[in-house]
Formats: C-alpha cells, sequence, structure tokens
C-alpha cells in the first residue's frame, strides 16, 4: 500500500495529538488504519501454531502499549509507523519469550526501546528524504535481496537461520542484506 | 570512546529483533555508549517500518477494537516509570533489572585464582548469558567457539589479537575464531558474554580452567 508524505504527517500528527490528548476517537482513528498492518507483520511471523490467534494478540497487545505510551512519543525523533513498528517489534518478542516459557524478569523494551528513545532529533528535510530513500529502495529491491530482508524482518530469522533455510552460505545472505542497505544509503558513513 | 562495534550482520538482526536475547543485551550495552551505533539502528528500524507498512493489510477480527477499549479503560495513559531515575553506578540500563544490586554485588563464582564467572538467567534459550571478571593481567584460555560467542566490556579492559577493548567495546567471534583475552594489568576487567555452544579449548590451560565448561544454554 503506498501513502504519501502527506498521510504519514497525518499519522504522526495524530499520534502526538493522542500523547497529548488522550481521545479515545484519535486512537480508534490509528487502531483503523495500524492494526491490519500490525496483524500482517503478526501473520508473517515464522510459522508457530495458532498463528492467526497469535497475531491477534499481538495486535491487542502493541496497541494497548501504543495507548500507554503515546505521550512519551516524540514527533521530532520519529515518524508514527517507525514508533509503532518498534513497539509491535518489542511485543512479538515478548509473546514469543512467554510462549517459549522463559522465566525473566527483563523483557523486550529493557533491551530495545531506551536505546532508540535518546535518539538526537533530526531535521525534518534530512528525516523525510531518509524515509523516502528507504521507501523507494524496498520496492525497487531484486527479488533475492526483499527475500532476506523479509525474512530477517518480518519473519523473524537472524540473518544465520536465512542462511541455513535457503542453503545459502553466510556470506551470500550478508552481502545480499548489505547491497540492499546501501540502496537505502544507510551503511555508508554520513 | 568505544572503538569496537558490532558488524551490520549483528545490527540488523537486532533492529529488526530477530537476533537472540542475549546478544541483543549484549547489543544494547553497547548502544548506550556508541551514539553513532543507535543512530544506524534507528535507521535500521526504519527499515522494518516500511517492510511492515508494504505489507497487504489484514483485516482484524469484528471484537478486537472493543476488547482493547474495554482494556485500556483502567489503564492509565501516562508514561510508566519502571526504572528507577538514578542509574546504578557502573550498571548499563539494560542489566539494571539483572543486576539490581550493582557489578560488586554479584555472587561470583571462582573458576581459577584470576577467574570468576556469574551466569544471569535472561530467558534465553539458545544462549548461555554470564558475567566474567577477569582479575589484572589474568587470561582466558585460548579457545575456539563452537558457535557464536558475543562480548561486551563493563568496566576495565582487555587485549587480545584482534587488538584493545574497554568499556563499551563489543566483539562478536564466529565458530573458526580463536583468541586468548587478557586483562588489562590496572584494574578487573568485567565482560558480559553469550555464547550459544560450549567453547573448545585449544591449549593446555583448558583443561583445567574451562570457565564455562560446567555451563550449558539454559
Ligand atoms: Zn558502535
Amino acid at each position: 500500500m503506498t501513502q504519501t508524505a502527506s498521510d504519514r504527517e497525518m499519522w504522526t500528527e495524530l499520534l502526538a495529538g493522542l500523547g497529548k490528548r488522550h481521545d479515545r476517537q484519535d486512537f480508534i482513528a490509528l487502531f483503523n488504519h495500524f492494526a491490519p498492518q500490525i496483524k500482517a507483520y503478526g501473520l508473517s511471523t515464522q510459522a508457530t501454531p495458532g498463528l492467526h490467534a497469535f497475531a491477534e494478540e499481538l495486535v491487542q497487545e502493541t496497541m494497548i502499549r501504543v495507548w500507554r505510551r503515546a505521550s512519551t512519543f516524540d514527533a521530532s525523533k520519529a515518524s508514527a509507523t517507525t514508533w509503532i513498528f518498534t513497539i509491535a517489534r518489542n511485543a512479538r518478542i515478548d509473546l514469543l519469550r512467554r510462549g517459549a516459557k522463559h522465566k525473566s524478569d527483563v523483557d523486550a523494551d529493557d533491551v530495545w526501546l531506551e536505546a532508540e528513545a535518546d535518539q538526537q532529533p533530526v531535521e525534518e528535510l534530512e528525516a523525510d528524504r531518509n524515509r523516502r530513500l528507504v521507501r523507494e529502495a524496498i520496492s525497487q529491491l531484486p527479488i533475492e535481496q526483499s527475500q532476506v530482508l523479509a525474512k530477517v524482518y518480518l519473519e523473524g530469522k537472524p540473518h544465520s537461520e536465512v542462511a541455513r533455510e535457503l542453503n545459502l552460505p553466510l556470506g551470500t545472505v550478508k552481502s545480499r542484506v548489505r547491497l540492499a542497505l546501501n540502496k537505502m544509503k544507510l551503511l555508508v558513513p554520513q | 570512546m568505544v572503538h569496537h562495534h558490532p558488524d551490520s550482520e549483528v545490527l540488523t538482526d537486532y533492529a529488526a529483533g530477530s537476533l537472540a536475547f542475549g546478544q541483543s543485551l549484549c547489543v544494547a550495552v553497547h548502544l548506550e555508549g556508541c551514539p553513532e551505533c543507535r543512530r544506524r539502528s534507528s535507521q535500521l528500524s526504519q527499515v522494518g517500518a516500511e517492510l511492515m507498512n508494504q505489507l497487504v493489510p489484514v483485516a482484524v477480527e469484528d471484537g478486537l477494537l472493543d476488547r482493547i477499549l474495554g482494556e485500556i479503560d483502567g489503564v492509565s495513559a501516562l508514561p510508566v516509570v519502571d526504572i528507577p531515575a538514578s542509574p546504578i553506578e557502573g550498571v548499563p540500563r539494560a542489566l539494571r533489572k539483572l543486576l539490581p544490586d550493582g557489578l560488586d554485588a554479584v555472587p561470583w563464582k571462582r573458576v581459577t585464582s584470576r577467574l570468576q564467572t556469574a551466569v544471569l538467567g535472561v530467558g534465553d534459550a539458545a544462549n548461555q548469558v554470564a558475567l566474567v571478571r577477569i582479575k589484572p593481567g589474568g587470561s582466558i584460555p585460548e579457545h575456539r567457539h563452537g558457535g557464536t560467542e558475543t562480548t561486551v566490556v563493563l568496566r576495565g579492559g582487555f587485549s587480545d589479537r584482534g587488538g584493545n577493548y574497554l568499556a563499551g567495546d563489543f566483539v562478536s567471534l564466529g565458530e573458526d575464531d580463536s583468541h586468548q583475552p587478557i586483562a588489562h594489568q590496572n584494574s578487573d576487567c568485567i565482560c558480559l558474554t553469550a555464547q550459544n555452544a560450549p567453547l573448545q579449548f585449544t591449549g593446555f590451560w583448558g583443561k583445567i580452567a574451562n570457565p564455562f565448561i560446567s555451563i550449558h544454554p539454559q
């Protein structure tokens, strides 16, 4: 689904507004837009029994976290899409760990959220440029590159597992990911 | 100033949430001291956001929104502060729940006169996560890794043939890498390590001083 830049700004503004006013109507609008995306993300998780129920639970867990934490969202540091992705990613990690009955006090937010939370605000122009580069590059990737990216990000498999699954040398998987990231200008120093 | 960083494979797996929990913990400790990797990691999260955004949306079940609205009714929308405001001296944020009383209250287990370890229960079935403390000038015997060994320095420093490692520095060694870390002379070196297979010791000392010999992923 393609979106224009102004669509995206709209969601980011709506999320920032939710953080200030905690209005249920804003929350419902965000739910209607993001829940089907989060569900698709949940469904792409590497096959587990009860995947459908898992995806619904992921939507619920993620959206409740969005409600609780909206006041910590800072529109100068992230877009709504990126912020909600990181919340869905962490919620998925926690649900998978819970499902595997790992007993630990530590959860995904201890290991992931704060690390990104103190990002310096980026110039709006630069952020827009970065997002556009990433978006355009992703839609133009050769299949063998988009396939490995999807496995790493959506199915949640580390490089090593992707290599085993596709019966490729680890170095090949690495270089496909690196090629893709280079097209987004992500791994070259500033 | 940190000098040894996770490579793009590790950082991408981390941002995607696909890196094992124990290794991710090591990355988190590194990120705390490395603004450059923090910036890259958040850019790599943008990639995940775009990939999620480009998936074909799937309608959720009818009752889901009502269920969620019912749940948030009683839920405060204020930020939840579950972490003490004042950081514990010398303990990275990611380790605060694991080390509530700081690095000096760790129940160390003696391995040799110069080497101690303490296993941390992080609930990672694939990785053994432990703290390792080497006395000044002490070493870990030369060893190879059956799988991946990820290390981040918390205090002090060590050297091996790969270079000098100080607080915040990150190193990930694969199956075929062999090394013999030696702690710097001036202070204890404390590291956090995650390893997904028992080490294989190559030298004589390994036979008696294998710090991880009785440790398996739990
Ligand atoms: Zn770094």
